[in-house]
């Protein structure tokens, strides 16, 4: 770690932390904005983190009070911000994401040293999309309650896998719900933590991904430092914030009454939209089907592509670039399916 | 590059912006206004025609719902507007149910500048005492409505299609719908009947039931018997966008197309940006 140590002055004295060794060059392509959507997601992450302890101090996880702690939520008006900052965040949080995902491989960064990191940002997607998927399941909606029970059918088929921990099935003495909650707010947080420490500590160890062309050239001709970078980053951040709060207040979030046993009516939020129509072909197990596939072409992303060529337009990172530039264009598709086909039941 | 001291000016300004947002009027996080009777701009919650649903013979008990929920809203027919042809019936199963139905449709007649008096509303059971109750003052539970788009629920007296009543008994909870009359020219039922007896002779005649309820469970249970009509369960100050909305059964486009589309077009941006596709630049 060399941005906190003690460093002594010329007076000899002693300081914890020393502003000058952040001043070290980072590529001038860092401050844009397709460099910065990795620490943006880290202060979106930081943001869900607060503000979801805020609301875990009046939510309730019992099936019979939670959908009522989350209208008491909503009722009070600096909580209802708190909760729409809360929900817009976790709305952009997969935009940023895929955009993440797709400079990456637009420009090549995942190749060579960076190849361990393309891995850990793939396990680090599984697990953001879990931690959404159990926060929509919370509000206890029927969208939430029928969220939970397609998850509970998957976790049915696959209980021999450890599956019956998302089923009711596991015990009468804890509901589902607490369960999910228990989820949500301590064990996938905490992997969540790990996998951004690792990470973050591998950006630290191989540098900031600088533009292909700038790749020979940027140590000397760099003209921004790690400190600007931040500063940078402060700035785009401030301005997410900003954005946020904005839509938290003029879009607010709403509670929507509890849940109907035995109906299957709602459809889900739109990161989880495109499942829709796909369960129509595979039923419930599309749950599964489909992010399996998402994962497994990201996952062969750098072994299809060895090549130290960082070019879009090149060799086998175009094999790349095509899958990347696959999942917006599919998620748009599968969305308006989900908007035009008929609902069907599916449990 | 930003100096460091325009960045404490920005976050400063900022911050002061926050601050006027957290604590402002709660109204304009409420958003909308309108009237009275319907300041609050809540979700929707279908409840469809389902054969799952449990019949309880026709009769309802709450009793049997404990995760019913419970909604303490009062009017939102003002807000309701039924697309041109189509046919709903509107039922309250709440013991304010007089409350619901007619303060919203007498805001709504006020609102179309109706006089009031020149509405007349049949309806009202009461423990097993029909009533009729006129100058918009009370309906009891029930509003059966043929309505044309942008007309009021009910309209005035010689437009109006059919008005029925539903019986709450409050002393027991026990729901149990009563149709002790329909218009003549539609068809009349005397006695007292369950709600599914009479739907569907409606199912024709209905493209859409809105209830408002303390039992969630309730009328979906109660069309079980009857046509696939759609029924939703609504909660106050539904606008029209959103009753087309439920009716076509679909989710808004917004909804569906907001978060894409941007994904989408940022993902274009980056094509270009980094040069994915050759762009032949002039000059």
């Amino acid at each position: 770690m060399d941005s906190i140590e003690h460093v002594s002055d010329n007076n000899g004295s002693s300081k914890w932390f020393d502003i000058n060794v952040l001043r070290y060059a980072v590529p001038n392509s860092a401050n844009s904005f397709g460099y910065v959507l990795g620490s943006l997601l880290l202060f979106s992450f930081l943001v869900m983190g607060i503000t979801g302890a805020l609301l875990g101090l009046f939510y309730t996880p019992n099936p019979q009070l939670a959908n009522q702690s989350v209208t008491e939520i909503t009722n009070n008006v600096f909580m209802r911000y708190i909760r729409g900052v809360h929900i817009w965040t976790a709305e952009i949080i997969p935009v940023l994401i895929f955009l993440h995902i797709i400079r990456i491989t637009l420009t090549g960064s995942y190749k060579g040293k960076r190849q361990i990191n393309w891995f850990l940002g793939i396990i680090l997607l599984l697990t953001t999309f879990t931690l959404i998927f159990t926060g929509s399941v919370l509000k206890w909606d029927q969208a939430g309650f029928e969220a939970l029970a397609h998850f509970e059918e998957i976790g049915k088929i696959f209980a021999p896998l450890g599956g019956i921990l998302f089923t009711s099935e596991l015990t009468v003495t804890a509901p589902l719900l607490s369960r999910i909650y228990l989820f949500h707010v301590s064990i996938l947080p905490m992997v969540l933590i790990l996998l951004i420490g690792a990470h973050v500590t591998v950006i630290k160890l191989v540098g900031i991904s600088s533009l292909p062309k700038e790749e020979k050239i940027w140590r000397q001709e760099s003209q921004i430092s790690f400190l600007d970078h931040i500063k940078a980053v402060t700035l785009y951040s401030i301005s997410f914030f900003v954005a946020i709060s904005v839509l938290s207040l003029f879009f607010p979030a709403v509670s929507r009454p509890a849940p109907i046993v035995g109906t299957e009516v709602s459809r889900p939020d739109w990161i989880f939209l495109p499942w829709y129509p796909l369960e129509n072909i595979w039923g419930v197990m599309a749950i599964v089907i489909f992010p399996s596939i998402i994962t497994f072409l990201l996952f062969i992303i750098p072994l299809i592509d060895r090549e130290e060529n960082r070019n879009p337009r090149k060799g086998r990172q175009r094999i790349a670039v095509a899958i990347v530039l696959f999942i917006p264009l599919m998620i748009l598709v599968l969305n308006i399916l989900s908007g035009v086909l008929k609902p069907a039941q599916h449990l | 590059m930003m100096k460091g001291s325009q960045l404490y000016k920005f976050g400063s300004l900022t911050f002061v912006l926050m601050l006027l947002m957290i604590f402002q009027p709660v109204q304009i996080v409420n958003g909308h206004g309108g009237a009275s009777t319907s300041t609050y701009k809540g979700p929707m919650l279908l409840v469809p025609y389902t054969n799952s649903s449990p019949v309880i013979d026709g009769k309802i008990n709450l009793k049997d719902f404990p995760e019913a929920g419970h909604f303490n809203i009062t009017g939102f027919l003002d807000e309701v507007r039924i697309s041109h042809n189509k046919t709903a019936m509107f039922v309250s199963v709440t013991t304010d149910g007089a409350e619901f139905a007619g303060v919203g449709v007498k805001n709504r007649a006020l609102h179309k500048n109706t006089n009031p008096d020149s509405l007349f509303f049949v309806g009202g059971v009461n423990n097993g005492s029909v009533s009729t109750v006129k100058n918009g003052s009370y309906i009891q539970s029930v509003v059966l409505s043929h309505s044309d788009y942008d007309a009021p629920v009910v309209e005035t007296s010689n437009r109006v299609s059919f008005v029925g009543a539903v019986n709450v008994v409050n002393d027991t909870r026990n729901y149990e719908f009563m149709i002790p009359l329909l218009p003549e020219n539609y068809h009349r039922s005397s006695g007292v009947g369950s709600v599914t007896d009479i739907l569907p002779e409606l199912g024709a005649l209905l493209d859409l039931v809105v209830i408002r309820g303390e039992g969630d469970n309730l009328l979906s249970t109660v069309v079980t018997k009857t046509q696939p009509i759609p029924v939703y369960l609504l909660r106050v100050g539904e606008t029209a966008a959103q009753i087309e909305q439920i009716m076509a059964n679909s989710p808004s486009w917004e909804t569906i197309l907001l978060w894409p589309s941007i994904l989408f077009i940022l993902s274009v941006y980056f094509v270009v940006k980094y040069e994915v596709v050759p762009i032949r630049r002039s000059n």
